[in-house]
């Protein structure tokens, strides 16, 4: 349980959670997260997810039915309230707008877990300047987005997957100085982000179902 | 005279406090973020990772049949056909570790699953970069999700186990073990991916 390899190695012990919602689990972890600092029981929460689950077995269970190459990553976002960082004076590198759940066919999870993230955050749809996924959305899901669909570059990092776009919307979103020099293919959404757009990230699970959805905004 | 005043009084307090509720309820804790850390097939942090994609990096590649490992090279055939993997390298995971804040119980990673490790290397960036030291962890919580973590330990376990290369193995706890079936044979219907949209 990675969650608890990481609170024994640093200290932690605040609330724990230990999401295992396949490739919405690292994002499941995030809502769970923003949960725990909006009810008061932590200040702080490191949030995200982990997965390595390359090896020939996994190839041969998950390789199979069009899925796409597995892959090794790991990736956390420390999450405050924003009375605890301006008390210690920390750096707010991005603000986390909204987040939810959802369960049901994956498709129709992410639809739901975007729309209900979007209402916890206030922001209306047609504000959203970047989708970020490991899968490619469908189409009437926030149509008027530019997407980012990380997995031709990452692979499937699963659990990771949802986790890592959301760290690199975060990097983007604060002025990471790659972001804003892009030029590859991921360049249009990546220049959205650097200019200070909306970012809704989105993590269906097309294996088994359900998804998780965050919002990001540029620090205010 | 005076019980109007107390009355007046007590509804103007009735009304404060529920101007307060209100408030309180239509004002969610602002959450913000302060660190981040990454380990990832593209790089050794999020920033490494970002600027690989912002040059239109790709770590996707098909696995090198001696990283398939003995029990599998039977297989070989099959499993570099498949889709491939995206693999983070030895040494940048010695940069994810290094990019970050040791461990403050470092016996504890020590032996740790590579989900966990990786886990604990992203950590680490993110509480250096959100400058979050041991002494706060009372008041810091972890939410780390994970959908197969230890399947490729798993595997090992089952592998080193059975002289047959693992061939117990079975694949979702149904019919087939891997070894005897064959990643090509149909998977059990309940764990059958689905095709994703």
């Amino acid at each position: 349980m990675a969650a608890g390899h990481v609170s024994i190695g640093r200290g932690l012990r605040g609330p724990l959670h230990a999401p295992a919602a396949g490739a919405a689990a690292g994002l499941s972890a995030v809502d769970a997260a923003a949960r725990a600092l909006a009810s008061g029981d932590a200040d702080a929460m490191l949030a995200g997810g982990t997965e390595a689950c390359v090896g020939a077995p996994a190839l041969a269970t998950l390789g199979e039915g069009g899925f796409a190459a597995l892959a090794e990553a790991a990736a956390l976002l420390a999450l405050e309230t924003a009375p605890a960082a301006a008390r210690r004076g920390a750096p707010v590198l991005a603000r986390l707008l909204g987040t939810a759940t959802a369960a049901g066919e994956a498709g129709a999870a992410a639809a739901a877990a975007v729309e209900r993230a979007l209402a916890r955050a206030r922001v209306p749809r047609e504000a959203v300047a970047v989708a970020l996924s490991p899968l490619p959305l469908p189409p009437a899901l926030l149509p008027r987005a530019l997407r980012l669909n990380t997995r031709p570059h990452l692979g499937d990092a699963v659990a990771a997957g949802g986790a890592a776009d959301a760290a690199v919307a975060v990097a983007a979103l604060c002025g990471h100085a790659a972001a804003a020099a892009a030029t590859g293919p991921l360049a249009a959404p990546l220049r959205a982000l650097a200019a200070g757009g909306v970012a809704v990230v989105v993590a269906p699970c097309a294996l088994g179902g359900g998804a998780a959805a965050v919002v990001l905004g540029a620090p205010a | 005279m005076l019980r109007a005043a107390a009355s007046a009084a007590h509804r103007r307090a009735a009304a404060g406090a529920a101007a307060a509720l209100r408030s309180l309820a239509s004002t969610p804790t602002t959450i913000v973020v302060t660190g981040t850390g990454a380990v990832t097939p593209l790089g050794a942090t999020v920033g490494a990772t970002l600027a690989a994609l912002a040059r239109g990096a790709a770590a996707p590649r098909r696995p090198a049949v001696e990283e398939l490992g003995d029990a599998w090279a039977h297989r070989a055939d099959v499993l570099t056909s498949l889709p491939g993997v995206a693999t983070v390298s030895d040494g940048v995971l010695a940069d994810a570790v290094a990019a970050g804040l040791p461990p403050t119980t470092p016996g504890a990673a020590r032996g740790a699953a590579r989900f966990a490790a990786l886990a604990d290397a992203a950590a680490g960036q993110a509480l250096k970069q959100a400058g979050l030291r041991g002494d706060r962890g009372a008041r810091v919580g972890a939410a780390v999700g994970c959908a197969f973590g230890g399947f490729s330990e798993l595997a090992a376990a089952g592998a080193a186990l059975g002289a047959d290369g693992g061939a117990g193995l079975r694949r979702c706890g149904g019919e087939g073990a891997v070894g005897e079936a064959g990643p090509r044979a149909a998977p059990p219907p309940t764990c059958r991916p689905r095709r994703p949209f």
